[in-house]
């Protein structure tokens, strides 16, 4: 089998894991190497559905022992296999790379017999990669659950990022779709993960970017260089034999199993502070084996809900929600019409609306309509003058959400109504008429005819 | 007054103009062959002199560098936030007829307020500036994006691309970092001008002349002179479409979503230079590089796939 026909089939096992970002490290040109990574990642392509193709995203082989219900790859399914081997996909990335056509590799992998196995083999391409090939761009790998310590730290010496895939909701779920996978498995690596990256910061060798695991533990070690080279340490900032210098990440398959968005939502914050994750991502199940355990072939892909929830996860992140502001127990479904945050300005409209030339930026980074660039303008904006609605409009808001739920120099939009109710109507109104809106619902009466 | 709608161009009339002590609220600024004097209008052309340009550009630096924090008395940093003085510079690569006069009136703004130029966001100047420079720095994200190299049959890599404004220059950093060590040339054919580096570490942004802009435009590697690509571009360009391809997800696509998200990324105007789109790219010719042969023809020197390929030269 020719590496055409094994990419075909490896690219086409591993388009349903959702997450593919080269961000979160920048590194710049190495003498006799080949390429960089740049903190904010680059999108090469886009497919039809409109998803970024950044890194040749691909199985090492999808020959897998397990049997999870909701994969593709699952041993009980009928499917083509192939395997890579390490030097062709090595091979590869680098000429992919050379013709500007990705960023990077994201290597996964279907279990081949055992975890430890399918490590080595990754790590295998990955030292060739690094090594005979001098590749210096962005590498993200998949820690596979059972993998033992010594690998997973093989692994995260030559990848940037590493990745555990949580798969399913919870615990539950898991031991009814993944019978070959536990929660322990899982968790096991994401820890070890998270300590080493921890560890390594501590001693200077991450990649020297500060963030917010340095805080507490540079306080305990030698400062400066001299000191540190005293107590046995590395360099303040060095970035010689960083481990996973990206971070970490996981993936949640949304709408296999039953857990609610309270559920998911809760789910992540807590990974985040457990294992200090860069990203949760979510991935829309799309019902691809018959199976009586899962959605039934037909069943529309949960694009909004998706949708939704990454919006609520941005908000965690960036905005400084918390899930509880978002969802709750006695309301654990985000809306699908609405994007969270201006469901959550509709339940609190007493807050609103606030004087743009006043409000802290936390508090106008709440305003549906102002994201995080939109708020540091005006903030900027406003040092030089009072802000008018026409300033605004020329700073770029999108007043048509944002001119509910705020006032300048102490006026209101003359077109907006007054009253909470009415501005609840149109803007609920103004969102579900989104053609993006209009056309889910369809398809999910579609659904519903039969 | 007509100008080079470039930045040397636009920056030298904005000089002449201060040196000769005319009023900005009587003058428009054109490209040059753009101008159409209204009744009672004089239209007059300026030459672009490159050293009051630079002179005009560092004065505005200094000028709004004065009490920035990150600028430590030798000028703007142009990596803040507000990055006054360097937008100037990506707003002039924008195609857009009103450029040389909006890029005037913001550097005359910019002499006359200094540093509180940041904090004009939402001045009637500043804001169409913004919006030139942003989607400079756009169309400049988009040539990192979507230009392709291809394997040249002398070993280095080729890439065309047609950007609508010069950002060149402003890509340029990106590739050379990038390919550090490989030989490659980046041709704008738009704008007549390529980014040529050595594997050595050199690299220089070059003027080309209409013939070889033209023979570069009408290049077809895919088709007509595949002849100039190296052997194993066909197969890894078939690989890259095969890859592409397989990425889609059914279920989520325009007509699930109720818009196309891939046009709103990807603009069209782009699709004819990606071979992941091309359906020729499919083909492979029948040749195999060794490195891709499969084990058993890897164990057998990895070169022959089929009978048409005996006359194929080893890579």
């Amino acid at each position: 089998m020719d590496t055409l026909t094994k990419l075909g089939i490896l690219a086409d096992a591993a388009k349903y894991d959702a997450a593919c970002t080269s961000s979160g490290v920048s590194r710049g040109p190495s003498k006799g190497k080949l390429g960089i990574a740049s903190d904010a990642g680059c999108c090469h392509a886009f497919t039809a559905d409109g998803r970024c193709v950044t890194l040749l995203k691909v199985l090492m082989s999808n020959a897998c022992s397990y049997d999870c219900a909701y994969c593709v790859n699952r041993r009980s399914n009928t499917v083509p296999r192939a395997t890579f081997t390490p030097r062709e996909l090595a091979q590869l990335t680098v000429d992919f790379y050379k013709r500007n056509y990705i960023e990077g590799l994201f290597l996964s992998s279907g279990v081949m017999g055992t975890p430890d196995a399918t490590t080595e083999r990754m790590i295998s391409c990955l030292e060739l990669l690094r090594g005979e090939m001098r590749f210096n761009g962005y590498v993200h790998a998949k820690a596979i659950p059972g993998t033992s310590p010594d690998l997973i730290d093989r692994l995260g010496r030559l990848a940037d990022r590493l990745s555990v895939n949580v798969e399913l909701p919870s615990a539950g779920s898991l031991s009814a779709l993944c019978p070959d996978k536990t929660s322990s498995a899982i968790t096991a690596p994401m820890a070890q993960i998270a300590s080493t990256i921890v560890g390594e910061r501590r001693l200077g060798a991450g990649d020297g970017r500060r963030d917010s695991t340095q805080a507490d533990g540079l306080a305990q070690v030698p400062r400066s260089d001299a000191n540190r080279r005293r107590a046995g340490l590395g360099r303040r900032g060095a970035r010689a034999g960083s481990f996973a210098p990206a971070g970490q990440a996981t993936q949640l398959i949304i709408g296999a199993s039953p857990e609610d968005d309270n559920h998911i939502l809760q789910l992540s914050r807590s990974m985040y502070e457990r294992f200090g994750l860069k990203r949760v991502f979510f991935s829309a199940y799309m019902p691809v084996v018959d199976d009586p355990v899962l959605p039934c072939p037909g069943t529309p892909v949960p694009l909004r809900r998706e949708h939704r929830l990454y919006q609520a996860d941005w908000l965690m992140r960036y905005y400084s929600f918390s899930p509880d502001e978002l969802v709750s127990a006695e309301e654990p479904w985000l809306d699908l019409d609405v994007d969270p945050k201006l469901a959550w300005a509709l339940r609190n409209i007493d807050r609103f609306p606030i004087e743009v030339n006043e409000a802290p930026l936390e508090q106008l980074l709440r305003v549906p309509g102002i994201g995080v660039t939109g708020a540091r303008k005006i903030v900027r904006a406003r040092r030089g003058h009072a802000l008018t609605f026409d300033d605004l409009g020329r700073l770029r808001i999108v007043m048509r959400r944002a001119r509910h739920f705020v006032t300048c120099s102490d006026s209101i939009d003359p077109a907006c109504p007054l009253d909470a109710e009415l501005i609840r109507q149109r803007v609920v109104s103004d969102a579900s008429s989104s053609r993006y809106n209009r056309t889910q619902r369809a398809a999910d009466r579609q659904l519903s005819l039969f | 007054m007509e100008c080079e709608a470039s930045a040397e161009g636009v920056l030298a009339a904005t000089g002449v103009m201060y040196l000769a002590h005319v009023d900005p609220a009587h003058v428009r600024v054109e490209g040059m062959g753009c101008c159409q004097p209204r009744l009672g209008e004089a239209s007059l052309a300026v030459e672009t002199d490159v050293a009051l340009a630079k002179r005009v550009y560092t004065g505005l630096e200094r000028t709004v560098a004065r009490g920035c924090r990150r600028s430590n008395g030798v000028g703007c940093p142009g990596g803040c936030t507000g990055a006054c003085a360097r937008k100037v510079l990506l707003a002039c690569t924008s195609e857009d007829a009103r450029m040389p006069d909006e890029v005037m009136r913001y550097v005359r703004l910019g002499f006359e307020v200094g540093p509180r130029l940041s904090t004009l966001g939402a001045d009637p100047v500043v804001a169409p500036v913004d919006q030139l420079a942003k989607s400079s720095a756009n169309e400049a994200e988009r040539l990192r994006q979507f230009a392709r190299f291809s394997h040249m049959a002398d070993g280095s890599f080729l890439a065309i691309a047609r950007p609508k404004a010069a950002v060149l220059p402003f890509a340029a950093g990106y590739f050379t970092a990038r390919l550090a060590c490989e030989r490659f040339c980046l041709v704008d054919v738009r704008h007549a001008q390529a980014l040529v580096h050595e594997a050595q570490g050199r690299s220089a942004i070059v003027g080309l002349p209409a013939a070889d802009v033209d023979r570069l435009a009408s290049m077809d590697l895919a088709g007509a002179d595949g002849d100039l690509a190296a052997h194993d571009e066909r197969y890894v360009r078939a690989m890259w479409k095969g890859f592409y391809d397989a990425m889609a997800l059914p279920g989520r696509d325009a007509s699930h979503r109720g818009y196309d998200l891939r046009k709103q990324f990807m603009p069209e105007r782009l699709w004819g230079g990606l071979p992941e789109l091309d359906p020729r790219s499919g083909e492979t010719g029948g040749y195999v590089p060794p490195a891709y042969g499969g084990d058993h023809l890897a164990q057998e020197g990895g070169r022959l796939r089929g009978d048409v390929l005996q006359d194929m030269r080893p890579i």
